[in-house]
């Protein structure tokens, strides 16, 4: 198998995708025509998808393509900003700005690599300074600094 | 005339202390993050479209249009000084300029950018107040059946007239479509892949769909290993062109933006595609097209006019079909909707001033810029320096902080999150995330159009082919789509989007 090919690797997504969305679609109704229910659409773009996606696998598995390799995933990059999302999302509104802003900022930074204290840091309090004037003060947000602070 | 009374009340209302203000003000934010490398008009669009939320829908959409202006002077400011595109569109811009700016001619070259985009700018308003009345008269006549065959035919020509795989291309749009059908289904009140959630019933958060494609997905690609400074540029001398720059550079502007025009009023067209198709055209027809490559100020001028120009006329099936020709366009109809617009033929006569003030305002738009762009552009040359180290955290936060302040809730941060996991995967894939965008914006329109022609024809598909001017979109639909199969149109498409 190509698991290696974008093309192919991307057309078996599409085909899950497509397919997965159809199924589900199916329990929504599919009406009549001349009153489509609300799984028509989703049945028939769900479907499309999967043919799309079937003729990509064939194409990546025919075409040895050096040039379309499935790009590599930076793993740590992808948990450190999605970690520093969720951090952002659960400290923000019970702990305040001034957890949510540097807590977030220090792990988002660990998805250049190595973390430089330094830099880091002075990122943390620029951003909160930053994130304060814009949104708190400018735009007048309704959103504690700490736990009970406003 | 009418279209100078409707450009009177339209910079009437663009005047206004309030618009001119926030116009100047999104231009100033559009350059500035369209400056930093890697940071296209779509992630700053999506990145700032919650401070434009609390606004007047005619502001926020002035606002808009200014940050979108903005967004693209500074990537050909970025392409010329560092040889970065920002954005698809200055892809070409590159080639030249950045050659002109290692000749020392690097301020010459942002000046032409800078004149020759005002040029085509200024045509380009001016085409669309003339030419929509006419188009939005022709589409108040479109049944539901002509509405869902014209988006067919605008989805796929958007897919064929971009670069990139085909087939990836309308498998995103066909999971833009399928993200678009999530939530509760008006007309028979079904909840669609909700999981259960609460949450979602309202439908996907677009702006939460936006940032996590173009921002947070983008951050992931290229956070890694971004301590490193970007190499510094050199001193600006002199923002004057020399006489013989000038001399070579007018009638390619005048090129540029007559194509642009042109190509832009395609769906899929645009700024890339009128940029690329431009600089082919100057380097075929010039006299001696050795010089291109090698600081040609023909090859800054026509690109960048008909780039200009090109994103002005988009405007036009925008705002008077509905219809997103490319990914901005798309950006801007979610902006809209947010503001409870319909973006359509009836904008103009139901919203005859967000029309007419929209369109004055672009002008008034790219004549800022000028004067932003032209004295500034020592504040630019050093935003440019910024490492992206101390890029990333800051968009991160504005992003996730401006999420929240869209309905006060964390979920569409959440949410995301999620896309910005999702872009990354198919970015792996080497998938772009436009397509899936446009998909998701006429999601909801088609399936309605689909639903409505159905309807009226009592069930009967075959609507789509009876009636006359359907049949033509649909048949112009599955032209485009067989000639792109046949090897030698493919390879001439390729060859346009080959990079020089």
């Amino acid at each position: 198998m190509k698991f290696n090919n974008a093309e192919f690797v991307a057309g078996g997504v599409f085909v899950l995708i497509g397919a997965g969305a159809a199924i589900m679609a199916l329990g929504y109704g599919i009406g009549a025509p001349n009153r489509p229910g609300a799984g028509a659409f989703p049945v028939i773009v769900g479907l499309l998808l999967a043919c799309a996606g079937i003729a990509q696998m064939v194409k990546g598995y025919r075409l040895a393509d050096a040039g379309s390799a499935v790009l590599a995933f930076d793993l740590r990059a992808m948990a450190a900003i999605v970690a520093a999302l969720i951090f952002g999302g659960i400290t923000l509104t019970s702990l305040g700005v001034l957890v949510a802003v540097p807590g977030s900022v220090v792990i988002a930074c660990l998805a250049a690599g190595r973390l430089q204290l330094v830099p880091t840091l002075a990122l943390a309090a620029f951003l909160t300074a930053f994130a304060w004037l814009v949104f708190i003060v400018g735009l007048g947000l309704r959103l504690p600094l700490l736990p009970g602070v406003w | 005339m009418d279209l100078f009374a409707n450009l009177a009340n339209g910079f009437s209302i663009a005047l206004t202390l309030q618009n001119v203000f926030l116009c100047f003000i999104g231009a100033l934010l559009g350059t500035a993050i369209g400056v930093l490398p890697g940071l296209g008009p779509l992630a700053t669009i999506a990145m700032l479209l919650p401070l434009t939320y609390a606004l007047e829908p005619v502001s926020a959409l002035i606002m808009l249009a200014g940050i979108y202006y903005g967004a693209q002077y500074g990537g050909s400011t970025t392409a010329i000084l560092v040889n970065l595109p920002g954005e698809s569109g200055s892809v070409v811009t590159c080639i030249d300029g950045h050659q002109m700016a290692r000749k020392g001619r690097a301020g010459s070259a942002l000046a032409i950018a800078a004149v020759g985009s005002f040029f085509a700018g200024t045509v380009g308003t001016l085409l669309i107040a003339a030419l929509s009345p006419y188009l939005a008269k022709v589409a108040l006549s479109f049944g539901p059946a002509e509405y869902f065959s014209l988006m067919v035919l605008g989805l796929i020509a958007a897919v064929i007239l971009a670069s990139g795989g085909v087939l990836k291309a309308v498998s995103m749009i066909l999971v833009g479509l399928l993200l678009g059908s999530v939530g509760i289904d008006v007309s028979s009140g079904v909840h669609r892949f909700t999981f259960g959630s609460f949450e979602l019933v309202d439908g996907l958060d677009f702006a939460a769909l936006a940032m996590g494609l173009f921002a947070f997905c983008d951050i992931m690609a290229n956070a890694r290993g971004s301590h490193a400074r970007q190499l510094a540029t050199g001193k600006i001398a002199s923002l004057w062109p020399s006489r013989d720059e000038f001399r070579k550079a007018w009638p390619a502007v005048l090129r540029g933006t007559g194509l642009g025009s042109v190509l832009g009023l395609l769906p899929g067209g645009g700024a890339t595609l009128s940029s690329f198709a431009s600089y082919m055209i100057e380097k075929k027809i010039a006299r001696d097209p050795s010089e291109f490559g090698k600081g040609a100020p023909a090859g800054v001028a026509a690109p960048e006019a008909a780039n200009n120009a090109g994103a002005q006329s988009s405007f036009i099936p925008m705002l008077t079909l509905g219809i997103p020709s490319n990914g901005v366009m798309a950006m801007m109809i979610g902006a809209m909707m947010i503001h409870n617009i319909v973006p359509g033929p009836q904008i103009m006569t139901r919203n005859p001033d967000l029309f007419w003030g929209l369109v004055a305002s672009m002008w008034i738009g790219n004549a800022m810029l000028v004067i932003i762009n032209l004295p500034l552009i020592g504040l630019w040359v050093r935003f440019l320096q910024i490492p992206y180290f101390y890029l990333f955290p800051a968009i991160l936060i504005f992003s996730m902080v401006g999420l929240f302040s869209i309905e006060n809730s964390v979920t569409a941060i959440y949410m995301g999150a999620a896309f910005g996991l999702l872009g990354y995967v198919l970015n792996r894939l080497r998938c772009e995330p436009a397509p899936l965008l446009l998909g998701f914006i006429l999601g909801p329109m088609m399936e309605e159009y689909l639903r409505r022609a159905l309807l009226l024809s009592r069930g009967d598909p075959s609507v789509f082919v009876t009636r006359p001017l359907s049949a033509v979109l649909l048949a112009g639909a599955l032209v485009l789509l067989v000639t792109v199969i046949f090897p030698s149109v493919r390879k001439k498409r390729e060859e346009v989007f080959a990079e020089n």
